[in-house]
């Protein structure tokens, strides 16, 4: 059972406010993504959580208890890190030893418990080499392995993939998500990577410029984000943004774009004629096709432009009415020069958001 | 084209043998007049190869000195000042790399201000306090000065090393489950070692030669240093004593050469005072 | 009350002990400077500035003022060069470069002293190796001590021989631990050698080189040791130190000897800020 509750906690650095007020419980044998972009204070957040930076306000809990004036030794975390920092004195073995070494285990408990990690992480191999002899995914499995030996409440990861080529990448996340659920671990993942958060975390915490803005259950989040801000930094390719106005006709509310024109008379209550909002449709909840087809879908004329195939995948970006738009179809399309198609989606696929406050109005 | 090559590198083999003939040559001279006899280390042409080498004045001058304790006296200084150096400069340097706090930039800059310090504007009152303090004719004395003098560059090149080594490693290192002070020991200080092992080096050679406070701060020839006692030999009645000389510079020269044997394979990555990665 | 901060208590010691041990004797000159104060008489006395314009009006003062930056400049604008060329030149690898480099390191362990002897030894007339080859090579004897100019070459050989090999390890260290890709970059593009280590090599070491430069420069201001030994002062060469030795040591002049301390210091104080200040950005 381990239970970690961060409660008010805020901090500076030379003025600069690194974390604002920030409470969230991350819950047991979950995995927990903290997502961001550089700068929003994730590392900061893992680092107090770890306790080798001190909150300037605010407690930490673990399990019931305070632990927020605790030592980095008595707190039973283990963290990875970005740059791996392993010990470059030291062997893999070594490395991976360290924190047992710490807890006065026997030499034979510990050969046990080494050999074991490294085993079901693919590094037996490696035990006896140098972390300058490592290539990168080497180096960050023995990192992850001298976490996972551990026998911690909670283990933070600080974006332990960023250093990593794509192709690597793609498997470590699977095996990541994998091991949570079979060393039953809590885990705590920070990255500034919306797809590492949709692939692998049970649970997503959003932060901005030292703010927690939304903390929920992935699907959640991605979904019914709270607010512009949230929809548009959670999300690969992001998500279109359109400017829009209400207007009502005959009885029926619609919301016009330059782009489209849908009715949201379901939604009358939240929604006031003649007042702007902004509207965001997530690219992979578009369709492209090049005949017009005759669907119950909001459709709109738009010029390709410019295609990105990613794996079996494809990033469409098109033109219409001069607004950008970003499309992300799951085949490959390939365009011989301009092409004029048709871009289709479903309504209830489209985030109102208030023009002013950013907020979610649907 | 090959002969080209050929000829640039007989040009740069002698370029080579140049440099070594230039730093060897003035050791072998002064080394070979400590064999020499009175007579033919003046003697006119002068020999390059001693005519009947003798041993005689090593022992006349390890014993029948009247400071026979020069030699002692300058090593325990060397010691006691790069002990002294390193416990003061090290803390000093890490604390600033790894901890910031207002002033730093004042404090590592005082610092440094006491290197630019020349020891002849301070051996006088120096002179008196020791006076005042029993500390003259001690190697306490010396090695509290030599230290003193030489925390600059300690705490400025072990700066720029510590700063060189990741915070990460220490605080991974901490959350393993030890203490601070156990990530220091055994992470940032064995990976700051060359470059400790490198300027340990300077400032004990440094000790170990230093002319101007010895010859002040010592009176009593029980308390002299080996250079003071090289400078004896020079002038007086008996005119300049090359053979004595000779054999206290080669003396001199043992120590700092086997310390520099021992640890030259930390120099090179040493000596870049951390500024090249 | 706010807690101190580690990293500041941690300095605490080291400032203390450099103020006590090197600031307060400082003060100490300040004291003595406006003094008439002699360790042989007892009376001290209170004369102002008096000290001060004694020092500046004299010759001696300003001559090894001369001295000290003459040496500074000469020894520095050899040796650097002279340094980083022994560096580069043994920066190649090929076989015996290891030997080599250590025995380049050599002269930096002697002892300052015991260097002097040696080149007194080298250079006395009708005694030294150098005025051996002199004569063979019929320029009969060199007077090394009887005239300015080549008494300054004679301490510029000196230091030079001493310290020449620091700028060389310590720019060979730098040399060697240099990056290889640039260096393949350049070939591939074509680069003329001269170009490579004006491009790419200089600019690479150079937060080393103004390191050793400032410290090399501000120790020579400080140069001493082979005035004692070989010139004894004569022939103009006696520098700051050795000034400073000569009119407050010998004769036990306290009050004088400070005002020319104070002074000294002033210097020093002065041309390492400007250059510290200069250099701010490569040092840190």
């Amino acid at each position: 059972m381990a239970e970690l509750v961060i409660e008010n906690i805020s901090k500076k650095f030379m003025g600069k406010t690194a974390l604002d007020n920030v409470s969230l419980t991350i819950h047991d044998k979950l995995f927990t993504t903290i997502f961001g972009n550089a700068g929003a204070g994730k590392t900061t957040l893992l680092r107090i959580i770890a306790g080798v930076e001190k909150p300037d306000k605010g407690k930490i809990y673990l399990n019931g208890k305070d632990i927020t004036t605790f030592l980095p030794k008595d707190r039973n975390v283990a963290m990875v890190y970005q740059s791996f920092a392993l010990y470059p004195h030291m062997t893999v073995y070594d490395n991976i030893a360290n924190p047992l070494r710490a807890r006065k285990m026997t030499k034979s408990q510990i050969d046990e418990k080494v050999n074991q990690i490294s085993k079901s992480l693919g590094i037996q191999e490696l035990l006896s080499r140098y972390p300058r002899e490592l290539s990168g995914g080497q180096a960050q499995r023995v990192a992850i392995a001298r976490s996972l030996v551990r026998d911690a409440d909670v283990y933070l990861l600080d974006e332990p993939l960023t250093n990593l080529d794509y192709k690597i990448r793609e498997g470590m996340r699977e095996e990541l998500k994998k091991m949570c659920k079979d060393f039953s671990a809590t885990l705590v993942y920070a990255s500034p990577d919306p797809l590492d958060a949709l692939a692998m975390a049970d649970r997503v915490a959003v932060m901005s410029d030292g703010k927690l803005l939304q903390y929920g259950l992935t699907r959640d989040v991605y979904y019914t984000p709270n607010d512009i801000t949230v929809a548009t930094i959670f999300g690969t390719p992001p998500i279109n943004i359109l400017k829009a106005e209400a207007r009502e006709k005959d009885g029926h509310l619609f919301l016009e774009t330059p782009l489209f024109r849908t009715d949201v008379t379901k939604y009358k209550e939240r929604l006031s004629p003649n007042k702007e909002y902004k509207v965001g449709v997530r690219p992979h909840h578009l369709a492209i096709s090049k005949r017009k087809v005759e669907v119950e879908m909001v459709s709109f004329p738009a010029e390709v432009h410019l295609t990105h195939v990613v794996g079996a995948e494809t990033i469409c970006y098109a033109r219409s009415n001069s607004e950008e738009i970003t499309i992300h179809v799951p085949y490959i399309y390939r365009m011989e020069g301009l092409e004029q198609v048709y871009v289709y989606f479903d309504p209830a696929h489209l985030l109102v958001f208030d023009k002013d406050t950013g907020l979610r109005v649907t | 084209m090959n002969k080209s090559k050929t000829s640039s590198n007989i040009i740069y083999v002698i370029l080579v043998l140049i440099v070594l003939v230039w730093t060897l040559l003035p050791i072998y001279w002064t080394v070979t007049a400590a064999f020499k006899s009175r007579i033919e280390v003046v003697a006119w042409p002068p020999t390059f190869i001693p005519e009947k080498p003798t041993i005689n004045w090593f022992i006349e001058v390890w014993y029948d000195r009247p400071n026979p304790n020069y030699y002692a006296n300058s090593i325990l200084a060397m010691i006691g000042s790069t002990i002294i150096a390193l416990a003061l400069g090290i803390p000093a340097a890490y604390g600033c790399a790894r901890y910031t706090f207002k002033g730093r930039q004042d404090v590592l800059f005082t610092i440094l201000t006491f290197r630019f310090l020349p020891p002849a504007t301070v051996v006088m009152p120096l002179y008196l306090i020791g006076r005042t303090f029993h500390l003259i004719d001690t190697t306490l004395f010396l090695s509290i000065l030599y230290g003193g003098m030489n925390i600059p560059i300690i705490t400025w090149v072990m700066l720029s090393y510590f700063r060189e080594i990741p915070v990460e490693l220490e605080e991974s290192y901490q959350i393993d489950g030890y203490t601070r002070f156990e990530a220091f020991r055994r992470v940032t200080f064995p990976l700051a070692r060359p470059g400790m092992v490198a300027i340990s080096m300077l400032v004990m050679a440094f000790s170990f030669g230093e002319f101007l406070f010895a010859s002040i701060l010592t009176t009593s020839p029980v308390a002299k240093t080996l250079p003071v006692s090289i400078a004896e030999y020079m002038g007086g009645e008996w005119g300049y004593m090359w053979n004595q000389m000779a054999v206290l510079t080669t003396y001199g020269l043992i120590p700092l050469i086997i310390i520099f044997f021992l640890v030259r394979k930390n120099l090179v990555r040493g000596l870049t005072f951390g500024a090249v990665r | 009350m706010r807690k101190l901060n580690p990293g500041l208590l941690m300095s605490i010691p080291t400032l203390l002990f450099l103020f006590f041990w090197f600031f307060f004797p400082f003060l100490y000159n300040i004291y003595a400077s406006m003094h008439y104060w002699t360790l042989y008489n007892p009376n001290i006395q209170f004369i102002g500035a008096e000290n001060f314009i004694d020092v500046l009006s004299s010759i001696d003062f300003r001559n090894s003022a001369f001295a000290s930056f003459f040496y500074t400049i000469i020894c520095f604008a050899v040796e650097l060069p002279l340094g980083l060329g022994i560096a580069v030149l043994l920066s190649r690898e090929f076989k015996g470069v290891g030997i080599a480099r250590v025995i380049i390191a050599i002269p930096i362990l002697m002892i300052p002293i015991g260097t002097s002897i040696m080149w007194k030894l080298l250079t006395m007339p009708k005694l030294g190796l150098l005025q051996y080859f002199s004569e063979v090579l019929g320029f009969g004897v060199i007077d090394f001590y009887g005239n300015f100019w080549l008494a300054s070459l004679l301490i510029l050989l000196i230091d030079a021989w001493q310290w020449t090999p620091f700028f060389a390890i310590v720019l060979l260290a730098a040399l060697v631990s240099l990056p290889r890709e640039p260096y393949e970059a350049a070939k591939v593009d074509g680069a003329s050698p001269f170009m490579v280590f004006t491009k790419i090599t200089l600019p690479s070491i150079q937060p080393v080189m103004v390191i050793v430069s400032i410290l090399r420069v501000l120790d020579l201001l400080k140069l001493a040791d082979p005035i004692f030994v070989v010139t004894k002062g004569g022939s103009g060469t006696e520098t700051l130190s050795a000034y400073i030795w000569r009119v407050a040591f010998k004769p036990l002049d306290i009050g004088y000897g400070g005002a020319v301390a104070v002074l000294y210091w002033i210097l020093m104080f002065v041309l390492a800020n400007i250059l510290v200040r200069r250099f701010k950005s490569v040092i840190q």
